[in-house]
This record gives C-alpha cells, sequence and structure tokens, in this order.
C-alpha cells in the first residue's frame, strides 16, 4: 500500500537530552494512525518535526514519497491541531472553521460547502454563527478539529485532541471523530496518553516511550499481546493481574515457585518450562479472570483469597479480591454475591495470560 | 448518627441560580451520594448541609428538627475533601487533636486513637511525620481525623479522586466497611459514577441544580426517569432514538421496529403521537440476517458506521434513517459477528429492557405492566 508518511530514523535533542531516539514508522494512505505514550515521551516534538515546525538533529521525514526535510511547513501539507487551543476569538465558529481555505483562496461556496460538511458530523452546525470566545471547552475542541480537518492536506496531526474534557464528552467526540476519518478518508497521525484513544481510534498504534517506540501493532495486537509488562500496566490502568514465578532447577528438574500459594495447571506449568527465562511475570486482564466462592476446572492459576467488593459499571462489576497484598481483578456481568472479607477463589485463565521476564520486562510468550 | 431532610432548598450566587427547589431524604446510617457533573450544583449542596452556605431558600433538618440557623461549628459534621489538609505533624497527634479539644484525658486519647487507626487500618504509621505518607494514606489519615470527631454526620467531597485506581478499590471496599461498622450516615458528593454505583445505598443524580432523580443504583441505572439521567450513567450512556406512534407499529424513520399492542395502546391513550424510545448498548443484539418477526422485541435496521475496541468491549456504531445508536458487545460475541463498517445489520432490544420519554419534558413516560 501507498505511504502517506515515512518516519526514518528520527533523533532530536533538545538541551543536550535525547527526546527522540531513532524514531521510525511508518502510515499508509487513509490510515489513522495513533501515537500512544505517557506525558513526556516525544510524541509532541515528533509531531512538530513532522509538521516542519522544528528540525531533527537527524533522520528523515517523507511526505507522498518525497522527502521533506528542507521544505517549509506552509510547503508540507499538513494541518496540525495543538493541545492548546488556539482559535480567533473575536471570530465566529463559521469563520474559524473557515480562516485556512479563505487563507488558500479556495472559492466561497467550496468553502461554504466544506464548512457545513464538517460541522454536520462533528455536530456543531448550531454553532456556526457564535463567537468563538462564548463556547464551552468542548465546543472549542469540536471547532479546533474541524478547522484543521477543513484545511487541504495530505496529513492532519493531532496532539492530545481530546485532553481536558470530561469522560462524557470525550466518549461522544471520539466516535464523532472516528465517523469524521471514515468519511473523509484521511491520513491521521493522532497523538495522545489515553489508551483508550489509541484502542477505540487507531488503525494501527505506535507506542512510544521516552523517546523511543517500543511496539507497533493494531490495537487489538496490543492490548492482548503488550511487548512489555509496562505496556500492559499502561493500557489497563493497572488493573492487570500477576503473578511472579521463580524457575530454578533442582536435581534435573525445573520446579515452578511462586511467594504466592498458588495452584498452576498442566497445561501452564508446560508453558513455563518451555520459557527461556528464570523470573517470570504471568499477567492477563480482569475478562479473563474468575473471582467467585469456589472456582472448579482452574485452566490456568488457581489461588484463593479474600473478597473485597466490586465496582459496579451499570452493565459490568469489577470484581476485587485480595491474598497477601496482592490485589486480583475480574470482570463479571451478574452482581457478585459474596460478603465483605468472605474467603474466594480466584482462577486466572491460561486463554489470556502473557508472559514477561521479569528482569527485562519483556514478553516472552 | 441522624436523618436529613432537604426541604425546598434554592441557592443563588449573584443571577446564578446553583441550586433549584432541590428536596431529599436522606435516612438514619444511609451512604447517600450527590452524583453529577461538575457546575451541577452538588458542592454547594454538600457546603449547605455543612453550613458553610446559607440557602437563599428552603430549609435543612437534621432529625427533624431545622438547623438552616445553626452555624457550622455546631451542627457536628464532619467534612473529608478531595485534598486532604493535614497539620503537619505525625499520624498520632493529627487523629488526636479533635480528642484532646473534646476534652479526653492523654491515655483516653491514647486507646482511642489507636481505636480508629486500627478501623481505617493505620495503626501501623502512628509516629511517622504526614509529609512522609503516599497520598492514599494522608487521605486515610484525613478520614480518621473526621472519625475522631464522632459527629453524627459525614460529608465527603471527592474525596477518592485523587487516588490511583488501586488505592481507590482498597480506599472504596475500607470506606464501606467502616460505614457499616460505624453505623454513621454518610453524604458522599462525586462526579464519578462507578463511585457512586458501587457505595451508596441511595444515588441522587443532579444536573444544573436540580435532582434529577433519587434511587438505588440499579433504579437509577435500569430505569432513569429522565433523558439526562440515562445518558449521563454508563459508558457509553443510554441510547435515545425518536419513534412515530403508528397505528399499527412504532416506526423509526418510518420502519416499523415495535408492534407490541399493550405498549402502542398505552402510549396512544396519553396522547402520544412521537416518542423517545431508550435502551442501553449492552441490551441490543446484532445479526447479520434480517429479523422479521417483531415477537417481544424491537428490530432496528441500520448500517454500521464506527466501530470502536475498548479493551474489554466493542462499541458498534449503527445508523438508521434518521437514528443512530450504539451496541456493546464482549471482544467473543465480536469476533464470532465478524461484521465490518458499512455492513448493514439487524438490532434487536428485548421489550422489557426498552423505556419510553417524552420528547418535550425528556421525562420518562410510565407505560402500564414491565416497560416501565
Amino acid at each position: 500500500m501507498e505511504k502517506a508518511l515515512i518516519v526514518s530514523e528520527i533523533v532530536k535533542k533538545i538541551r543536550g537530552k535525547e527526546v527522540l531516539k531513532n524514531v521510525s514508522f511508518e502510515v499508509e494512505k487513509g490510515q489513522l494512525l495513533v501515537l500512544l505514550g505517557p506525558p513526556g515521551s516525544g510524541k509532541t516534538t515528533l509531531l512538530k518535526i513532522i509538521a516542519g515546525l522544528e528540525k531533527q538533529d537527524s533522520g528523515s521525514i517523507y511526505i507522498n514519497g518525497v522527502r521533506v526535510d528542507e521544505t517549509p511547513p506552509y510547503e508540507r501539507k499538513v494541518s496540525m491541531v495543538f493541545e492548546t487551543l488556539a482559535l480567533y476569538s473575536h471570530m465566529t465558529v463559521y469563520e474559524n472553521i473557515a480562516s485556512p481555505m479563505v487563507a488558500e483562496k479556495k472559492p466561497k461556496d467550496f468553502i461554504d460547502k466544506r464548512v457545513r460538511e464538517i460541522a454536520g458530523i462533528l455536530r456543531i452546525e448550531h454553532l456556526l454563527d457564535r463567537r468563538a470566545d462564548k463556547l464551552s471547552g468542548g465546543e472549542r475542541q469540536r471547532v479546533a478539529v474541524a478547522r484543521a480537518l477543513a484545511k487541504e492536506a495530505e496529513i492532519y496531526l493531532l496532539d492530545e485532541p481530546f485532553s481536558n474534557l470530561d469522560a462524557k464528552i470525550r466518549y461522544a467526540l471520539r466516535t464523532e471523530f472516528k465517523k469524521l476519518k471514515t468519511i473523509l478518508g484521511k491520513t491521521l497521525v493522532l497523538a495522545t496518553s489515553d489508551p483508550l484513544d489509541a484502542l477505540a481510534l487507531g488503525d494501527a498504534v505506535v507506542f512510544i516511550e521516552k523517546g523511543e517506540v517500543v511496539q507497533r501493532s493494531t490495537p487489538v495486537e496490543l492490548y492482548y499481546k503488550p511487548s512489555r509488562l509496562d505496556i500492559a500496566r499502561y493500557l489497563t490502568g493497572k488493573i492487570l493481574n500477576e503473578v511472579i514465578v521463580k524457575k530454578k532447577a533442582e536435581g534435573g528438574k525445573t520446579v515452578i515457585m511462586s511467594e504466592l500459594d498458588i495452584a498452576i495447571s498442566e497445561s501452564v506449568l508446560r508453558d513455563l518450562q518451555e520459557i527461556p527465562a528464570e523470573n517470570i511475570v504471568l499477567a492477563s486482564h480482569p475478562d479473563t479472570a474468575i473471582i467467585e466462592k469456589s472456582v472448579e476446572n482452574c485452566d490456568g492459576l488457581k489461588l484463593k483469597g479474600r473478597f473485597l467488593g466490586y465496582e459496579y459499571r451499570g452493565s459490568e462489576f469489577l470484581v476485587f479480591a485480595e491474598y497477601k497484598n496482592h490485589l486480583f481483578k475480574a470482570l463479571k456481568y451478574e452482581k457478585p454475591l459474596i460478603d465483605f472479607n468472605e474467603p474466594v477463589e480466584v482462577c486466572i485463565s491460561r486463554e489470556g495470560l502473557n508472559f514477561y521476564n521479569l528482569d527485562t520486562g519483556a514478553l516472552v510468550r | 448518627m441522624v436523618s436529613v431532610r432537604i426541604d425546598n432548598v434554592s441557592k443563588s450566587f449573584g443571577s446564578v441560580q446553583a441550586l433549584r427547589n432541590v428536596s431529599l431524604e436522606i435516612s438514619n446510617g444511609e451512604f447517600f451520594a450527590i452524583l453529577g457533573p461538575s457546575g451541577c450544583g452538588k458542592t454547594t449542596l454538600l457546603r449547605i448541609i455543612a453550613g458553610l452556605e446559607k440557602p437563599t431558600k428552603g430549609r435543612v433538618l437534621f432529625d427533624e428538627i431545622d438547623v438552616t440557623d445553626v452555624p457550622a461549628e455546631i451542627r457536628d459534621v464532619s467534612m473529608v475533601f478531595q485534598f486532604y489538609a493535614l497539620y503537619p505533624t505525625t499520624v498520632f497527634n493529627n487523629i488526636a487533636l479533635p480528642l484532646r479539644s473534646r476534652g479526653l484525658s492523654p491515655s483516653e486519647t491514647r486507646e482511642r486513637v489507636v481505636e480508629i487507626a486500627k478501623l481505617v487500618g493505620i495503626e501501623s504509621i502512628l509516629n511517622a511525620h504526614v509529609d512522609r505518607l503516599s497520598v492514599a494514606d494522608k487521605q486515610k489519615v484525613a478520614l480518621a481525623r473526621a472519625i475522631a470527631k464522632e459527629p453524627q454526620l459525614y460529608l465527603l467531597d471527592e474525596p477518592l479522586t485523587i487516588l490511583d485506581p488501586v488505592s481507590r478499590v482498597i480506599m472504596r471496599a475500607e470506606l464501606k466497611r467502616i460505614q457499616k461498622e460505624l453505623k454513621q450516615t454518610i453524604i458522599y458528593v462525586t462526579h464519578d459514577q462507578i463511585e457512586a454505583l458501587t457505595l451508596a445505598d441511595k444515588i441522587a443524580v443532579m444536573n444544573f441544580g436540580v435532582v434529577e432523580q433519587v434511587g438505588t443504583s440499579s433504579e437509577v441505572y435500569d430505569h432513569p426517569e429522565s433523558v439526562f439521567v440515562g445518558w449521563f450513567l454508563g459508558e457509553p450512556g443510554m441510547n435515545f432514538v425518536e419513534a412515530s406512534v403508528e397505528q399499527d407499529s412504532l416506526r423509526i424513520g418510518g420502519k416499523p421496529v415495535l408492534s407490541e399492542r399493550r405498549i402502542l395502546e398505552d402510549l396512544k391513550s396519553k396522547g402520544y403521537g412521537n416518542v423517545l424510545t431508550g435502551f442501553r448498548a449492552e441490551h441490543v443484539k446484532i445479526s447479520k440476517a434480517p429479523i422479521t418477526k417483531l415477537d417481544s422485541v424491537a428490530v432496528i435496521e441500520g448500517v454500521v458506521r464506527v466501530i470502536e475496541f475498548m479493551g474489554t468491549y466493542y462499541v458498534v456504531d449503527v445508523e438508521s434513517d434518521s437514528a443512530e445508536f450504539k451496541v456493546k458487545i464482549d471482544p467473543r460475541s465480536f469476533s464470532n459477528l465478524s461484521i465490518r463498517e458499512g455492513e448493514r445489520v439487524w438490532c434487536s432490544v428485548p421489550l422489557d429492557k426498552i423505556l419510553f420519554f417524552d420528547p418535550n419534558s425528556s421525562k420518562r413516560i410510565d407505560i402500564g405492566g414491565d416497560s416501565g
């Protein structure tokens, strides 16, 4: 497939500190690539380099196959939305969205059609005549996204477009944004620190940490097979189930040990034997775990604990059990009929288990 | 322990009306949550209960005694805020201070401090300086100090917001346990629906200074009384689709989706030509094959517009003529279905999972039988 953007071996130092370390990835035409990473991981700097607003120390950017390292920003055919929303406060929403097209001297009826089309999808038609300084936070965000997308460009860069919004508006805007992307068929690069943005929106996700690309995959792969333990923790907001085991050779046999009193099924024991690491973290999402008064036929890890309560999320319950200061979580669709502190059994199913090397944090199976 | 009655309270700040005719009844020993988005008036209401603000109109009663004009310091309430304010000394001293000011002897004070510290789970850090504590432990100290006051009423303003997710879970469980042991009335203000749904015996959902609904977790989630409550609770919020009430069926965009006579007649007898149908995303089943029989289900035909992967579930956005709604599917069912954006689908919702709302007032319409 045709590449709309190639980021090749980008290195950038700021005040002597390397903030981007040999970053490379490609974005196909019409694809939405999400740059996911914790705040301060270098995402914004990278977007600025793609837009030509900052210069890299080494490496190259290609847009539609053309190297643009020496091309000034205004000739790169890139449109960017920043986290800090700079709208023209004295102008109406209509004028704000139209402004890049007016600057490009597009015909009036073309501008009008495009402003209304994008405003329709982002549900801001009713705001078109309102002045920008009279908008709420969520409305400003929509207008900023609309203005960036109204501009004729090959690639659209969005830096945290949904930050500082309350969860409900964020949810709604995300769906509208995805719809807009499908309709317009544009190539987009979106930087965010929110894993849900990446999972929900991305055709592909690049996980970036401390200026380095740590994983590039589809959202589903990223969620189920994070290449490192810290990514797995980041993605689930720390509600991962984790058990540490150690392998030790004893009299020609490998013995599996854990600080927790844990029953490990034959199948998982076989998995562990095959793994070339001594200290292993077994990790899984709460949706492949069970917490009940008693669990029979557990193919995976089984342990006993005490019931700590649940989170009622409306359509499901996130259930918690504690064992030796470790917290275990399971997703359940019916209300658990268990009392606080009551003994429970936890089964972490083999199906969802990932194995990480405790010493390096790398996925080993 | 005390019961609290808010009687027709309104509060204005200049031209801004923060609360409008709010009436609530909170029973003895109840864990009562006030839930709503930022700016809905919930904190103002809490401050009025504490005596830190005076209502413009209406009364506050503790055990049926009017305390509207009683100053905060003699209302006998303890407040815990989102950001703990602790004295820069040891944990012990922080808990001991309210006890000493109540005139307890040093030995009584020590005994009681240890007792409270055990209850809250901080007995091992009594000698630590609060500056050295984690955020979660600091919040526990704030709670312990509130308990040391032995108030008749606890007012908690988003006390768990600053905690990390794991500490929040543990603190939530602890809070619930402490409340059960103390048998005290707690009023808990939050914008976090999971917090309210999980902790509270009863929830008041507020919006723009008005109480939209009071009920148990399942009442507000499963039977919202207004469009706002349905939308605000749940991720995603409840779907609302406009439908016309015709002779033989309920229609969306001209297409029949529901033909249950009992419902149609009830709606017609109440004079509705149009209604908003409300249903939750998790109650919708998607099929790639046409469903033609409207037997105890409503069926909406549409096209998949957007698919969003949310980790533990998928959200599928379906468009049907003028309507648009979301479907929540677990990953396994999603992969069995293998649907794609742009595909035509048939969505069915069991009739007992559908609610009807007045399109003008946005209030729920009571339907005889199980659909309301």
